[in-house]
Parts: structure tokens; C-alpha cells; sequence
């Protein structure tokens, strides 16, 4: 499931971003949110991985989830479902991550389902 | 001055080695300017640095020669073989006695008169090209040390009967060609690394650390491994390529202290002061990016203490010190950190400055600033927007200053603290961990999260809960712990950070983290204690920058993230840092009050003699003062202490004058309005807190009002008033009898020692009292529509005094005809006849109790009121 966007920086990611619905080559990855379909720009994405370990981080604001490692780097996973203000997650489901690459900081997108 | 010459020659050297192959291409290609121009820059450089550093023989050498490059350069004069021989010559000549220097530390004796002229004949190109065939007679000094046997014909014209001066002893045994030779011989083995490249092995390294760790943990968890033997090599290795790599990002202070001295001199001529600045310790290593940090704030405090802290030389003769002032710089190690004092031997910091300024800007109120010793109030300094310079000069006093260093060095996790003297001097010492790239931290749990506290600012832990140890206690509704005789405010981390968790006062364990920022010590209770752990700190997400709690994440052995706990921003979220940056609680007016009123009162809590605990109204307490025994003498049957230039009495609460025991240390409470002050003698002190004073008469006897419930402890109150008087200033009349009803009575006065003294004082005394620091203040109660039986008014108050205020109240108005009594220091007939036309219906003597009773119970006899006391206060 691993992309291989690991040597593009972020100015490949904004390339991406602006050709959007212009360029045929623009590739999303699928996710669902809460049965919402979105897409992220694949460039965008550095990694998917299954559920995670993630910590609290307190006093974060809401959508922040927590914090989990990726490979020894620290990514901050933010929960679309309140992000996007859809309803909250059932109890004990477990999120995929979506990792992608935002000014050089790694996010980690909570969703339901990708692909 | 011998650091400045290995630079220099590390420098020469580097420069020296690529000049031969540089000149060598150069007669290769006599048209090539970018080669000249190199050639010309390093001989440049050379000669520069030599002047600078008083090396009279390498300076003319290259200075020489730098003369015909320079012809070169212009192309004034055209490049030929010969000309790069006579050059090659030079850098020789220049090579010898940078040998020389770097075995002897001093220019070698010699003489180059020849190659100096040499070099001048070229430059004003007098000279012709010189027969092939002088070659040959190749110079015998230069030819060891010529990597090629090159002619030299200019050398060998000049009749040369030398061979013996010039020559360097100690150089005919190293017939080596000179490469080899220019690698010094006991010069610092140096090479230059760029600061990426260490910084990126810095991060390499903290990354395999942290590895290390995960895997120690795994080997932990299984018994027998067969990994554990090669782990824990590996776990050694890491060890020391950590402290390797550390020491490539140390260096010596001196390299931040460089443009001091500058500095210094061109404040001593700016500002018309002769300074001295001493360094000491300037080889004490510190990480670079430690040091980067530092510079800025450093400077700032050298620059502090040029302009506020030294006096000019007339003040310093006045005030009978050298006229030349003195600031030192001083650094060594301390445990994993450097300490850094900046001193000078000025003016220090005048308390009664900072107390007037903090006053003026509503940081304290002067209760406050009453029960603070001196050290508290002088860390004001450290506030956001606090100058305490009377004037602005352009080299500080803007006011934003020691707050912001304060705030940079907080950041890093350094303290800094503060001694000063008033007329003697003051010294900030900073201490700054060695490094921040790894640090040591506590892992702790607190409502189900797992959280890093660093180590550097743990004291120790403590374990609370059920059984005989340590028992958290409340205060109102906060925490507190009392370890040892000292009572620690307590942060439970459960509820500061908004995690679902018990109440710690329900009891069960947990653990409370002793921690220190600045002065202030507090604890962080937790629910568990792990393990300590080596991390490296990591800055946290951009959307989390707000979260003060955290000062970076990190990953643990384990695998999983983990916050780390910033204990500054723990203390400022919950108001404890004495001197946060800028976000002043707001300083409560305190207005006293009466008995009646039910407002709360600030106390201090003591302990001395037999008995029940004792309060006494904080805000009569001038400060507090831990004496050591050796300080207190006898005067004649009495005791005294110097104090603050002036002998201050001191009194024994349990009515025996006894000096306490040599090297045991006697806490005082000391009462004062300026010129007059006494000291308490108690045993210990308690506590400080607010209650409600509700004096019950029955347990009155000498030197107590009665007994008051505080803290669910009946407390005996102190009479301030009689004390004072055991003091030997006879300030008052004491009586204090009791009386059933209240007339209500208004005192208007600014000073807060003497508004403090009397509201308790007619407080006891049955009446009910209100005290406000100004007239505005009371006008504003009128029209608030409060009402009073009498009013009591201090003549000079600022914005309005008594005139003015009595005036307006016989204006009209529901006070209008109330008995307004004068208060004032000077009670001459003409004063009082001046207030009886004002309006006053009386005009006492400050001070006199006797009269202001019975003014008070005239007063009110004429309204119909029955005066509470029929005897005066």
C-alpha cells in the first residue's frame, strides 16, 4: 500500500495541488469518512498504515487525535470525522492512518477506509 | 591572547599549504587572475593578522611580498619565473618562523633584511630578470625547504654572507620537503568541519541512542536472550560515540566572550565611566547551539551592568570605591551544567526603586510587597516591561530587557538567579545545561497518559496517600504538602491538563514531583512513577505551539510518542512563577476591613512560647527575616540586630530576652514604617493565609486582641501596638476593652502600614471599620451610597488630601455633616485651626491613640451615638 512519493518534497505536493482538475495525471487516494468519500492528492500521501498506537495530546485542540511514530519520525494524527465535522466515531472502531507531508511537518489522516 | 595565536596559526597554516601549488600554477599560467588573486588574498591576510597580533618579522616578510603580488595584480609589473621564486622564497622565510613560532610561542630571532630587499627590488621593478645561471647557486637556507630546486638568482645577487643568521636553529635537522613540514608539529591537530555535518551526526546519534533504547528494552523483556551480550556492547558504544559526538559541539565560552572587552570600552567612553571587565573561566566548554542561544542575552547583561549597575567615577569616589568599576564574567561546571555569573561591583538594586515602580505599575500591592523580602521584590527586575533605569539612555533602559533574557533562557531550560546588595554591587548567575540535544527525564502517568518530566528540574519525589507518610492538605481548594516545614503549593497534572482522574484529596497514592523553576519550588502530583529515561527532544507539531504545557515530544524505548512536560510552562498556566513573563495577576486593591465586614484578611500564622498558634495581619508585617543566632547582640539587657545600617530592637514574644543558641537561626517578623522598625522573636513560621478575622475578646490578655478560629485552630491575634511599644518606641497608648455596639467609622489614608495599624487596633476596639487608601476612594463609597458614623481622614494623601476631601464631603451630600477627624503628622494649633476652617470637626496628632479615641467617642457622643469604648482605645 506504501506509495512511492518519499522523494518528493512538498513543492511537488503544491505542484499537484495547483494542477488539480487541470492535469489528467492527477491521482487521489481514496478514503472514507464516516461513509463520506474524499480523496487525497497522491503525491501528497507518504505512507497508509493500519490502526496505530497513538497518544493524547492534551489541552490539543479538539480534532488533534494524538501523536503516533512513524518509523522514528513523530506524526500528529488529526481525526477527519471531527475535523470534518461528521459524527463521531463507533466505539472501538479502529482507524486507518493516512500519512501525508504538510510544510515539511507529517500529518496523520484518521479515516474509516481507504481505497 | 594564546588562543588568538593557535587560530592564527591553524589559519597561516591552512593558508601556507595551498600557497605553493597556487604559485607553482601560477608560473605555470603567469595570466591566471583568479590564482593571483588568491595568492595575493592569503599573503593579504597574513600580513593583517600579524599586525594585529605583534609579529614585527612575519609582517614585514609578507608585507613584501604582498607588494609585488599587488604589482602583479594591477599588471603593472609582469609575472615571471623569477618573480615566483622570489615569492616561493618569502612563503618559506614565512613557513620557518611560523615553526618557530608554534615551538617557542615568539617569533624566532633572525634577520630578513635580504629577501626583503629582494622583494622591494622586484617591486619597483629595478630589477632584471637575473642569469639562468644563478641558479645554480642556489640559496643554502631556502633549498631545504624548496620542494623543487627552483632558481633563485634575486637571492643569490644580493651578496649573501648569511647563511648562518637567518637560518632558524632549529630547522637545519629537517631536510623533509616542506609539505609534510607544514603540518605543524605540535600545533592543535585541527580540521575544519562544516556545522551541518556535526550537526547532522548529532541527530544521527540521538536517533541510534533512542534505538539502543528500544532494542535494551526488548532484551529486558526476555531472560537468556542470546542478544544480550553483543546489546550491551552496542549499548556501550553508543555510549561513547554520544559523548564523542558531544564534545565536536563543544567550545570554550572565551569564543562567546570575544567582543565583550569592545564592548566594555565603548560603554566606559559612551557613558563616561572607567570599567574594568574581568573574565574567568573562559575555556569552560559549552554545546555550540547552547552557546548561540546565550550570546544575545549575555551581552545584554554585560551591557545591564555597564549602564545600571556601575556609577559614574564621581559617585564611586563619593561612595568611597575605586573609581574604576568592575564587572565580571565568571564560568565553570556545575554537575551537567555550566554556570555563568556576571558581576559588578555597582550601585546595585534599590528596593525602594523597584517597590515604587511596582507600585506604580499594579504589579503588587504594597501588602504584598510587604510580606516579600528583599530577594522577591528585586526579582521584579525580571518582569516583562521593567526598567528601574530613572532614565532612558540609548544603551538600555527600554524596558524590555531582563524579562526577555529571563524568557530565552527559561526556554532552554537555564535559571537565573539574582544577588544584589544596595551600594555594593549585583551578580545574575545563570546555569544552562551542558547540552539539549539529550536529557535525562522522569516517565510518569497521570489519568491513564504517560508524560516526560526533565530531570534537570526535579528535586525529588514524594510519595502521598494512605499510611504515615506525607498527607496532601487543603488550603481552601488548593493542594498544598508540607515536606519538612515548608509548605508546597501542589499541581495535580490530572486536572491541569483536563485528564478524566480522581480528586488527589480522595485519597489513594500518588506521587508528587518536587520541582523547582527559578525559585519557586511546587509540586506536580501524579498518579505513577516509572522509570528515568535518556530522551531527545523533539519540537512538537506547529498546531500544537500553543499548548505552553509541553515543551517537545519525544519517542520512548518502546516505541510509543510520549509529551514532555515544560515545568516553567506548568507554572506560569497555574500562576505560581513569581515573576511570569508579562501576565500579572491582577493585585487586588485590598481594602481592610473590620471584623464585621466578613472580608477575609491576609495572615501570617506563627508559633512562639506556649500555647496556641498566633496571627498577626501580614500587612502590618514589614518583612520576615531568618537571622542566624551570631547576628543578634545584647544591649544591655535588651537584644538588637544591625540591620539594614541601623540597630533594630529586638523583642522575645515569649517575654524573655534570650539570645538563641549560636549557629541556630531565629525568625523574626520585622515591623516598621521607615525610621522606626522592630523585630518579633518566634519560634517558627507557619503560614500565610486569608481568613476571615473574627476576634473573640475572651482570650485577650497583654499583647493579644483575643482569639480568632483560623484554619480551624483557634489563634491567638497579635496587638501589634503593644509590641511596638516592648520595642522601645512608644508610639501608642495601648488599651483595649470591649464594647457591644458598632458605630461604623471610615478611614481615609494612603499609607498602608498605618491604615493596617489602626483598622485593627478600632477593630478591636468594638468599632467597625473600613479603611480606603484615598479621598477618591471614599467619595466613590458615598456615592455608593454606603453610610458612616465618623470619618477619619490622613491629611496629605496624593490626588486629593484631607482639605479637598473634607471639603467635598460639607459640600453636600449624605455625609455632609458626619464628623470628619484630621489625621497628621504635625498637629500644631495653626494646623488645627486651619482644619477647623477647612471643615474637620477634629485634628489629631498621628500616632496618638489616646486622643483619637477620645475625639472619636466625642464625636459620636455629640451624633447621639454611644461610643464603644468609654475609655480610649
Amino acid at each position: 500500500m506504501q506509495t512511492d512519493s518519499q522523494s518528493r518534497g512538498p513543492a511537488a505536493v503544491n505542484a499537484a495541488a495547483l494542477a488539480l482538475g487541470t492535469d489528467a495525471a492527477q491521482m487521489v487516494l481514496t478514503l472514507t469518512v464516516a461513509s463520506q468519500l474524499c480523496g487525497v492528492p497522491v503525491l501528497a500521501v507518504r505512507d497508509v498504515l493500519g490502526p496505530q498506537t497513538i497518544t493524547r495530546i492534551p489541552l490539543a485542540p479538539p480534532e488533534v487525535a494524538g501523536s503516533l511514530n512513524l518509523r522514528g519520525r513523530i506524526v500528529t494524527a488529526v481525526d477527519l470525522r471531527r475535523r470534518l465535522m461528521l459524527a463521531p466515531r463507533p466505539a472501538g472502531a479502529r482507524p486507518m492512518s493516512v500519512v501525508v507531508e504538510h510544510q515539511g511537518e507529517l500529518y496523520s489522516l484518521l479515516a474509516d477506509q481507504v481505497g | 591572547m594564546d588562543d588568538l595565536l593557535a587560530d592564527f596559526l591553524t589559519e597561516t597554516n591552512e593558508g601556507l599549504q595551498s600557497l605553493d601549488g597556487a604559485l607553482l600554477s601560477l608560473e605555470r599560467n603567469p595570466h591566471d587572475a583568479a590564482v593571483l588573486g588568491e595568492v595575493f588574498r592569503t599573503i593579504h591576510t597574513i600580513k593583517g593578522t600579524c599586525g594585529f597580533l605583534g609579529l614585527p618579522r612575519l609582517e614585514k616578510v609578507a608585507h613584501a611580498g604582498e607588494n609585488v603580488l599587488g604589482r602583479w595584480r594591477e599588471g603593472s609589473l609582469e609575472v615571471t619565473q623569477v618573480g615566483i621564486s622570489l615569492i616561493l622564497s618569502a612563503v618559506d622565510r614565512i613557513k620557518s618562523i611560523v615553526a618557530g613560532l608554534e615551538t617557542a610561542g615568539a617569533e624566532p630571532p633572525g634577520d630578513d633584511s635580504a629577501i626583503i630587499e629582494a622583494l622591494d627590488a622586484a617591486f619597483r621593478g629595478d630589477v632584471a630578470p637575473a642569469p639562468a645561471a644563478a641558479a645554480a647557486e642556489a640559496e643554502p637556507m631556502e633549498i631545504d625547504h624548496e620542494p623543487e630546486a627552483m632558481p633563485r638568482p634575486i637571492i643569490a645577487e644580493a651578496p649573501s654572507p648569511r647563511p648562518q643568521s637567518a637560518q632558524p636553529e632549529h630547522h637545519p635537522e629537517h631536510p623533509a620537503p616542506t609539505q609534510a613540514e607544514a603540518g605543524p608539529g605540535n600545533a592543535p591537530q585541527t580540521i575544519r568541519v562544516a556545522v551541518e555535518v556535526l550537526e547532522d551526526l548529532m541527530v544521527l546519534v540521538s536517533e541510534l541512542v533512542l534505538t539502543r533504547n528500544q532494542l535494551l528494552q526488548l532484551a529486558r523483556s526476555e531472560a537468556n536472550s542470546p542478544f544480550t551480550v553483543p546489546l550491551q556492547r552496542l549499548s556501550q558504544i553508543t555510549s561513547d560515540l554520544q559523548d564523542g559526538v558531544m564534545k565536536t559541539r563543544m567550545q570554550p565560552i572565551g569564543s562567546a566572550w570575544q567582543k565583550l572587552p569592545r564592548l566594555v570600552r565603548d560603554l566606559a567612553n559612551e557613558l563616561g565611566k572607567k570599567i574594568a571587565l574581568d573574565m574567568i573561566g573562559a575555556e569552560t566548554e559549552l554545546d555550540r547551539q547552547v552557546m548561540e542561544l546565550i550570546k544575545d542575552p549575555l551581552t545584554h547583561m554585560v551591557r545591564n551592568s555597564a549602564d545600571h549597575g556601575l556609577e559614574t567615577p564621581e559617585h564611586r569616589r563619593a561612595a568611597g570605591k575605586p573609581e574604576t568599576g568592575r564587572i565580571t564574567l565568571n564560568a565553570y561546571h556545575q554537575g551537567g551544567h555550566i554556570v555563568l555569573e556576571i558581576g559588578d561591583d555597582g550601585r546595585g538594586l534599590a528596593v525602594d526603586k523597584i517597590k515604587e515602580k511596582v507600585l506604580r505599575q499594579g504589579l503588587a500591592s504594597e501588602a504584598e510587597l510587604a510580606s516579600m523580602n528583599e530577594a522577591e521584590i528585586q526579582r521584579f527586575i525580571f518582569r516583562a516591561g521593567f526598567s528601574t533605569a530613572a532614565a532612558i539612555t540609548s544603551v538600555s533602559g527600554r524596558g524590555v530587557g531582563m524579562d526577555v533574557v529571563k524568557t530565552n533562557l527559561e526556554r532552554i531550560g537555564g535559571i537565573v538567579e539574582l544577588r544584589s546588595r544596595e551600594g555594593r554591587g549585583t551578580t545574575f548567575t545563570i546555569k544552562i545545561p551542558l547540552t539539549l540535544a539529550i536529557a535525562a527525564a522522569l516517565i510518569v502517568e497521570s489519568g491513564g497518559e504517560r508524560f516526560a518530566i526533565p530531570q534537570n528540574g526535579v528535586l525529588e519525589l514524594v510519595r502521598v496517600g494512605e499510611g504515615d507518610g506525607a498527607k496532601v492538605e487543603m488550603i481552601k481548594d488548593s493542594p498544598v504538602l508540607r515536606l519538612r516545614d515548608r509548605l508546597l503549593p501542589l499541581v495535580p497534572l490530572a486536572r491541569l491538563l483536563e485528564l478524566d482522574s480522581r480528586e488527589v484529596s480522595e485519597g489513594g497514592t500518588h506521587f508528587v514531583v518536587v520541582t523547582q523553576v527559578g525559585s519557586q519550588v511546587f509540586g506536580i502530583v501524579v498518579d505513577r512513577v516509572f522509570d528515568t529515561e535518556e530522551i531527545v527532544v523533539k519540537p512538537v507539531a506547529p498546531i500544537l505551539r500553543d499548548v505552553t504545557m509541553f515543551s517537545g515530544n519525544t519517542i520512548l524505548g518502546d516505541g510509543s510518542v510520549i509529551m514532555i512536560l515544560d515545568p516553567n510552562g506548568i507554572a506560569r498556566a497555574t500562576g505560581l512563577s513569581v515573576d511570569g513573563g508579562g501576565d500579572n495577576q491582577p493585585a487586588q486593591a485590598k481594602t481592610p476591613r473590620g471584623p464585621r465586614g466578613g472580608e477575609r484578611t491576609a495572615l501570617l500564622l506563627f508559633r512562639a512560647g506556649e500555647g496556641a498558634p498566633k496571627a498577626v495581619p501580614l500587612g502590618l508585617i514589614a518583612r520576615l527575616e531568618d537571622l542566624p543566632a551570631e547576628r543578634i547582640e545584647y544591649a544591655g539587657e535588651k537584644l538588637v540586630v544591625q540591620y539594614r545600617g541601623s540597630l533594630m530592637p529586638l523583642v522575645p514574644l515569649s517575654g524573655y530576652a534570650q539570645a538563641p543558641v549560636p549557629g541556630s537561626q531565629q525568625a523574626v517578623l520585622v515591623f516598621g514604617d521607615g525610621a522606626h522598625s522592630m523585630g518579633l522573636m518566634v519560634d517558627e513560621i507557619l503560614d500565610v493565609l486569608e481568613a476571615p478575622l473574627n476576634i473573640d475578646r475572651g482570650g485577650e490578655r497583654p499583647g493579644f486582641l483575643g482569639s480568632a478560629v483560623i484554619a480551624e485552630k483557634v489563634t491567638e491575634i497579635l496587638d501589634c501596638a503593644y509590641w511596638l511599644r516592648q520595642g522601645g518606641e512608644d508610639w501608642f497608648d495601648n488599651a483595649a476593652t470591649q464594647q457591644a455596639s458598632q458605630p461604623r467609622v471610615l478611614l481615609v489614608e494612603d499609607s498602608a502600614f498605618f491604615r493596617n495599624l489602626v483598622v485593627p487596633g478600632l477593630a478591636a476596639a468594638g468599632y467597625d471599620i473600613m479603611g480606603v487608601p484615598h479621598g477618591r476612594e471614599a467619595l466613590r463609597l458615598r456615592e455608593a451610597g454606603e453610610m458612616f458614623d465618623a470619618i477619619i481622614s490622613d491629611i496629605n494623601m496624593p490626588e486629593m488630601d484631607g482639605f479637598q476631601l473634607v471639603r467635598a464631603i460639607r459640600d453636600g451630600g449624605p455625609w455632609q455633616d458626619l464628623p470628619v477627624i484630621a489625621l497628621s503628622g504635625r498637629a500644631e494649633p495653626a494646623d488645627v485651626e486651619k482644619g477647623r476652617a477647612a471643615g474637620f470637626t477634629d485634628y489629631i496628632a498621628k500616632f496618638d491613640r489616646h486622643a483619637l479615641g477620645v475625639a472619636l467617642a466625642q464625636a459620636l457622643e455629640l451624633r447621639g451615638i454611644a461610643s464603644p469604648v468609654d475609655s480610649p482605645i
